[in-house]
């Protein structure tokens, strides 16, 4: 039996067992079938090493259950960057790690040949000078090294871009760091930065925090790349709605994200359906970059002059186009704080005033159906609900006579 | 230019502070067993230790039962594409005014012109944040927000006057314990103690956006606040119970919903529906209930009495509107 390492070779395996602990956390051992019991121990013995602090357990009738439980409001670093920063290595790459790295650090230039030699001078452990600059290479790729043509070979001199040489004000970058690291996409690497200067955030507390949208990073960071170059893609996509994976192309064109759901969706054009569409970038499982399309920056326009008629995800169904119009009771003198919000989350719709403490609220959107969570958190305030999808009104006068039943009418 | 990648593990940091501390003097494996326990996971020392001790990963020498660095000097990594990709990227994010004045995003954005942004801004699209956000181009708000940052690092008492929701200006000595900032509200708060006669008179949050100004103060405070002692003074003294059925893929909804929450949730096969503990801050107590009600019928509070009534108050409050 092979020894268990708490390091990683690829991030998928990690990436759902993470998931399924942190955002459901009723999952007992039987219930990941997908996996053999072997896979789910380990999984499981590797998540509770990273997350130790956050790791819950909880006994039910059904069995033993493992789930991360944490405070979002509470962290200064997402815990969940943990499972980034566990990479597996060989004993090679780790000690050409630090060796290439001392030696260069004096500002030396040096050939590959020099520079196995001196390692080997050095610290009496010797490489073949293949392996050497196999490893020189790979950092020249990563920025850390750089290359220079000396005659027919190549010198390797380290870069000289650390945070305190590029920047005049080092202590303000580390607090900028220290907070973007949380607040924008892929803010691992923030992370990583402080990790390297040995700072920690000790500032800055964010609250409606989705800390599990690390985890789809990397599927994030292969679309970025795709909406840089303008390239059309083909991605497996696997909802919770079918149990199949399904392979799409698609031109990818912005991201959806929802502050509030901890959702984030991918933008793409549809060729053979000729419309957008949005998938959830956890339930995509990878993607492949296609080649340039040509007609990206047109795309990209449509996009943007549609935006105004999405509320959430949705560009809509056959209609492409519905009306909401929502009576709301406000008494006018102590509630003008709903006014406030009916505004600022409103999502540039229509709000006038109709009688004495009667507004109304209305907006032009693709899918109402999209509009109804918002709606019914004026619950206890709502007049009436009129719009052109019938479905979508009777669903909410429904929804109403059920919250009713539930709650006063005597439902068991 | 890799995201998971070995040079940014974990592994590779405790090893470098290993190196560095045993650079000049030796250290005993009970040194080293400490640097990994304080910096890793909690299995980090049995992996990492035989294979720097034995020698597998050949970096140390030994030394009188005692551990020396093979290397000349202390190593640190540069700034790999990546990060250089990722700060560019933060360099035409409006909040960077907060850290960094315009000569400053200049020069840097000039010593990295090589270096394409990860990503854009724009491709981004926050499709439900709250549009009142911060201005966080507005000069007095920068000035205000620095201060109150100083102030915080330097662990300082500060005068702040601020305009309270009801309009009324404030003025008091504070010391600023920790910016917190929302995505959806995309504003920044700060969460203060209120200094009188070297002593904490009570907690204070203060929404930057209404302060008015920051001043030197008199007062100074020498105790040490525990932040995490006032999350949970302030936490509910019970979680709010609901039930989810499994219509409308409420169970998946709903868990990605209230994912910032500290919660627990096991399903019941009796009723084959879902139970939920949520835990929260009693001041979001409104925000927490109006989250569950915009789930309608499929989600169901079971308690607590006092959360539970609220709840219902709304409901009948809404038959009768709609003359149920």
């Amino acid at each position: 039996m092979s020894e268990f390492s708490e390091l990683i070779k690829n991030f998928d395996k990690i990436r759902d067992y993470m998931r399924d602990f942190f955002v459901y956390g009723f999952k007992a051992r039987g219930d990941f079938s997908q996996k053999s019991s072997r896979t789910y121990d380990n999984e499981k013995r590797r998540i509770e090493s990273y997350l130790g602090a956050y790791i819950k357990w909880d006994t039910t009738k059904r069995s033993k259950r493992v789930f991360i439980s944490l405070d979002s409001s509470k962290i200064n670093e997402n815990p969940l960057y943990s499972a980034w920063k566990l990479k597996s290595f060989t004993a090679n790459d780790i000690m050409l790690h630090f060796f290439i790295l001392d030696i260069l650090s004096t500002g030396k230039c040096l050939k590959i040949d020099e520079l196995s030699n001196c390692i080997c001078d050095k610290y009496h452990v010797c490489f073949d000078a293949q392996t050497v600059r196999i490893k020189a290479n790979e950092y020249v790729k990563e920025g850390i090294l750089l290359a220079y043509k000396n005659g027919k070979a190549l010198s390797y001199k380290l870069s000289s871009d650390f945070l305190n040489n590029i920047t005049q004000n080092y202590n303000d970058i580390i607090d900028a760091i220290s907070y973007y690291q949380e607040a924008v996409p892929l803010g691992v690497i923030g992370s990583y930065l402080l990790d390297n200067e040995g700072k920690k955030n000790d500032i800055f507390k964010f609250k409606h925090h989705f800390v599990v949208h690390t985890l789809e990073d990397k599927i994030l960071f292969i679309l970025l790349k795709a909406m840089k170059e303008k390239r059309k893609i083909v991605f497996v996509n696997q909802s919770k709605k079918y149990s199949k994976s399904i392979t799409y192309s698609a031109i990818p064109l912005k991201v959806f994200v929802s502050s509030q759901s901890g959702r984030r969706y991918i933008t793409v054009y549809n060729e053979k359906r000729c419309r957008f569409v949005n998938y959830r970038l956890d339930y995509i499982k990878s993607v492949d970059l296609l080649e340039e399309c040509e007609v990206y920056d047109y795309l990209k326009q449509k996009l943007e002059d549609n935006l105004d008629k999405c509320f959430g995800v949705s560009f809509g169904g056959n209609s492409r186009g519905e009306k909401i119009s929502i009576k709301i009771y406000i008494n006018e003198e102590t509630e003008s704080y709903i006014i406030n919000r009916i505004k600022r989350e409103g999502r540039g719709g229509e709000l006038k005033k109709v009688d004495t403490n009667t507004y109304l609220y209305s907006k032009d959107v693709f899918d109402t159906n999209e509009m109804m969570p918002w709606v019914k958190s004026f619950t206890g305030r709502i007049i009436s609900v009129e719009g052109t999808s019938e479905f979508v009104v009777d669903k909410f006068y429904n929804d109403m006579r059920r919250m009713y039943k539930m709650y006063v009418g005597g439902e068991n | 230019m890799e995201l998971f990648s070995e040079i940014y593990s974990c592994y590779y940091t405790v090893v470098a502070k290993i190196l560095s501390l045993s650079l000049n003097n030796p250290i005993t494996k009970k040194d080293i067993c400490e640097i990994i326990d304080s910096n890793a996971f909690s299995e980090s020392a049995f992996y990492i230790m035989p294979k720097l001790i034995d020698g597998e990963w050949n970096l140390l020498k030994s030394h009188d039962n005692k551990y020396l660095s093979k290397l000349e000097g202390e190593v640190k990594l540069p700034l790999t594409l990546l990060q250089k990709s990722w700060l560019k990227a933060l360099l035409f994010d409006r909040r960077i005014a907060l850290f960094l004045n315009k000569d400053e995003v200049d020069r840097l954005r000039n010593y990295l012109k090589d270096v394409d942004p990860l990503f854009n801004i724009e491709d981004f699209y926050y499709y439900d944040s709250f549009s009142d956000g911060d201005n966080y181009e507005d000069t007095k708000y920068i000035e205000n927000f620095r201060s109150v940052l100083q102030a915080l690092k330097n662990k300082t008492v500060i005068t702040i006057t601020f305009e309270s929701e009801k309009g009324r200006h404030i003025s008091g000595d504070y010391l600023p314990c920790k910016i917190d900032y929302s995505s959806k509200a995309d504003k920044f708060r700060i969460y203060t103690a209120k200094i009188r006669y070297g002593k904490v008179v009570c907690s204070a949050i203060i929404n930057m956006r209404r302060i008015k100004s920051v001043g030197y103060s008199e007062e100074s405070f020498k105790g040490n606040i525990s932040f995490d002692e006032y999350i949970e003074k302030h936490k509910c003294t019970e979680p709010v119970v609901i039930e989810i059925s499994k219509e409308r893929n409420a169970v998946e909804r709903c868990m990605l919903h209230f994912a910032s929450y500290e919660k627990r949730t096991e399903y019941d096969e009796e009723t084959d529906k879902y139970i939920s503990y949520i835990y929260y801050d009693k001041k979001d107590e409104t925000e927490l209930l109006i989250q569950i009600l915009s789930f309608g019928p499929v989600i169901k509070v079971l308690g607590p009495e006092v959360f539970l009534k609220q709840v219902k108050e709304r409901v009948k409050r809404q038959a009768e509107l709609l003359g149920i």
